[in-house]
């Protein structure tokens, strides 16, 4: 017992009393058992928007982008602010598995699993948008460096949006392998309690054969830590790149070397609110509770309240420094956000971004669950609308008063958006019922250290 | 001979480490240990060498650096330069910086993915490959040690006696088929287990509901037998009941369900008939098929 020592004021990770043997059982549960209706109901409501969704899409690359509200002006809208909204939501995945690692925080290990899935799957929704907006996304390889048929023409590794390229599939794929890894000994745990022949044979194939031998345990451990090395600046890069897509251009209101930080900062933010709406509710539906516990929530919000304090700070300095650096577009670019007819946008972002987050500093609201998971929706929308006031406001009113316009979405574009949710939520939902959502070789090794039966026999 | 093997049994970590310790000062040569999460000390105890995969993670590093270099400087600075903004074309050096990124990417693809294939493939690991731990409950929660049997049988067991196992068992090879449940019963001290199967833990019986209804919302009650994983039979118990009325706390229906007097007596006989089966169970004088047959022959 006495290496499994924990300070006596650190609350438990682990309640409800539990062993190692009802750490498994709690964990193949949702895996086990049947879906319920609430599952149905919500996986069907996703499916349809998914659908509606593909069908946007289709009419997009039938039709051409012109389907979509741009214009000569607006030229970038709902697409990149999309793009980069789901990019950003999957940073905390990647933040909460690889950067909780380095600092041996032990209350990653509860919702580490669910994070990363988080993050797969929203990058797979921002990957969409660049591929579709190229408008013959059978020609997509054309952005690898391969030689073209008409000569040896290359592609140009000057152009952030190349660097975009090289960032999103190297993020997507390392942190595919990262999360594979990590699922092996619990899909080995899933695989060796399977009764039908059917699931036995999926988990064995998908549990690559992993037995358990201290020899693999110790080549577990150094992978992972040596892929939680890696991920870290990986997961810093890739947003740094995404917001070079704008920063390197000489538009007014991007051409900021705040953008990297700012932009990081505010993908963890995004990413924490959109972990905390799905494991509030995954704890409930999966009786959960007591490996998602509300210490778990309190920390996720913690860390928004911090990350949405940066963000409004990056605010803040922007509106500064315009109005510093004495340049006359960059001064009229930031007071046409704040004052001109994107004003709502600008200050639905100020409210939702800035002013909500601040509430968590009180104990009584960061710790009610109903209050956390309004506010992790209000985050959520406010990202968005941060994205949509840099990019739509930053190019609507340009150099030529004469090309002054407006932006409006079709159908299309909406169609598309909220495809991406209903596609996000049916990956999610199939995972909730098919994956350990848990990852429960993780959690038994701080049992003991972390459990409350095993902290109330070692304060007494 | 030569592939026969001790398997030791713990139900906690810090007793295996105790066990492996004990194990090493008498001088027991420990083949493997299987355990369902990674146990801090346990490669310090047996002695394993540290593993070099973070060093080959730094080649793998250094390959993908070295790739995206001469990637980037053939493809910009060799064979197609180009005045992309004014920018510096070239030459590599003055261009770096804006190679920076995707060298960056490129040496964190090239270690990820080459150190993780590196890692399935020294720990044996792939689709369609056998899982190798010799009972299904490392997974879970029971930590093995595997010692390989030479001649010395009787003074291993002895040895194992001492350490706070949970039961011990001999296998011929690595194939499940030839597990022998070991009988220990001529030395066996009470706090081993001797045989697990027998315990009556290990088989549970229980009432279910068939999954189909009856028009008017009745179903089936059955009675569940569950003996470890492998077995699970159910067989109707020939009640007709409404589940909203049922309460599983008590296997009972509430005062709520037509005729509850009636079905809660014949529930009562069912569950005297369950525990009467069950201790002649434990007592080891029927075994499974007899619990079956004793409740469900009327």
């Amino acid at each position: 017992m006495g290496s499994h020592y924990e300070a006596a004021i650190r609350k438990p990770l682990v309640t409800g009393n539990k062993t190692y043997h009802q750490i498994s059982v709690d964990v193949a549960r949702p895996i086990e058992g049947q879906a319920n209706n609430q599952w149905w109901i919500v996986f069907i409501i996703s499916m349809i928007l998914f659908l509606w969704g593909i069908g946007c899409i289709i009419y997009t690359i039938s039709t051409g982008i012109g389907v979509w509200g741009l214009n000569k002006t607006v030229g970038w809208a709902w697409d990149i602010t999309n793009f980069v909204w789901w990019v950003g939501i999957g940073h905390a995945g990647t933040l909460i598995s690889a950067v909780l690692l380095l600092f041996r925080q032990k209350w990653r290990m509860g919702i580490n699993r669910s994070a990363e899935a988080m993050t797969i799957f929203s990058v797979i929704q921002a990957g969409l948008f660049p591929l579709i907006h190229m408008g013959r996304p059978w020609l997509a390889y054309w952005i690898v460096p391969i030689p073209n048929t008409f000569g040896s023409l290359w592609v140009n590794f000057n152009s952030p949006l190349l660097w975009d390229v090289f960032a999103i599939s190297t993020y997507l794929t390392v942190s595919l392998v990262f999360w594979w890894t990590g699922l092996l000994p619990d899909f080995a745990m899933i695989r060796d309690r399977a009764v039908k022949p059917f699931q036995k044979k999926i988990y064995s194939l998908v549990s690559f054969g992993w037995s358990g031998r201290a020899k693999d345990w110790q080549r577990f451990e150094e992978v992972s830590l040596v892929l939680a090395g890696l991920a870290t600046p990986l997961v810093l890069s890739v947003h740094t790149i995404v917001s070079f897509d704008f920063a390197t251009s000489v538009i007014p209101g991007w051409h900021t070397t705040i953008f990297p930080p700012y932009f990081v900062a505010g993908a963890i933010f995004s990413g924490f609110a959109m972990v905390n709406t799905l494991l509030i509710v995954m704890r409930k539906v999966c009786n959960l509770e007591d490996y998602i516990t509300l210490q778990h929530i309190e920390l996720m919000n913690i860390v928004i309240m911090i990350t949405g304090s940066i963000v409004g700070c990056a605010y803040i300095t922007e509106l500064f420094i315009a109005w510093y650096s004495g340049v006359e577009y960059e001064q009229y670019a930031f007071l046409n956000r704040a004052t001109g007819p994107y004003w709502w946008a600008y200050w639905a972002m100020m409210t939702c971004n800035v002013f909500s987050p601040q509430f968590m500093w009180f104990k009584k609201l960061r710790t009610s669950i109903v209050f956390s998971f309004v506010i992790s929706i209000v985050v959520n929308i406010g990202m968005w609308f941060e994205r949509f006031v840099i990019i739509v406001t930053s190019l609507h009113r340009d150099y030529l008063p004469s090309s002054w316009t407006m932006f409006s979405p079709s159908f299309v574009d909406i169609g598309i958006f909220v495809g991406t949710i209903g596609f996000f939520f049916v990956l999610f939902l199939l995972y909730a019922r098919t994956f350990p959502v848990i990852a429960q070789a993780e959690v038994k090794t701080i049992l003991k250290s972390s459990g409350d039966n095993y902290k109330k026999l070692r304060d007494k | 001979m030569a592939n026969k093997f001790l398997h030791a049994i713990y139900d906690d970590d810090d007793k295996l480490l105790d066990a492996v310790k004990f194990l090493k000062k008498e001088g027991v040569t420990i083949e493997d240990v299987f355990t369902p999460f990674p146990v801090h000390g346990l490669d310090h105890l047996l002695e394993l060498k540290p593993t070099r995969l973070a060093i080959t993670a730094f080649l793998y590093g250094c390959i993908g650096l070295s790739f995206g270099l001469l990637m980037i400087n053939y493809i910009m600075i060799i064979d197609w330069p180009q005045n992309i903004g004014g920018k510096p074309s070239f030459s590599l050096m003055e261009n770096l910086p804006a190679f920076v990124p995707v060298v960056f990417e490129l040496t964190v693809f090239f270690t990820a993915h080459l150190m993780v294939i590196t890692f399935y493939l020294r720990s044996r690991l792939w689709p369609f490959k056998k899982a190798e731990n010799p009972i299904p409950e490392t997974t879970d929660d029971k930590f093995l040690i595997q010692i390989r049997i030479n001649k010395n049988e009787k003074d291993l067991r002895l040895k194992l006696k001492k350490t706070d196992l949970l039961k011990m068992t001999v296998m011929n090879s690595f194939n499940e088929n030839n597990v022998q449940t070991n009988n220990l019963q001529s030395n066996a001290p009470g706090n081993v287990q001797i045989d697990t199967m027998k315990k009556v833990s290990d088989i549970s019986i229980g009432f279910v509901f068939h999954s189909r209804k009856y028009s008017d919302g009745s179903s089936n009650l059955r009675i569940q037998f569950t003996r470890g994983r492998g077995q699970q039979y159910a067989k109707n118990s020939g009640l007709r009941i409404f589940k909203k009325h049922w309460i599983s706390k008590k296997n009972e229906v509430s005062d709520k369900h037509k005729n509850h007097i009636k079905i809660n007596e014949s529930l009562s006989e069912i569950k005297l008939k369950i525990n009467h089966a069950k201790n002649l169970f434990s007592n080891g004088s029927i075994n499974f098929v007899d619990v079956y047959k004793i409740i469900i022959n009327k």
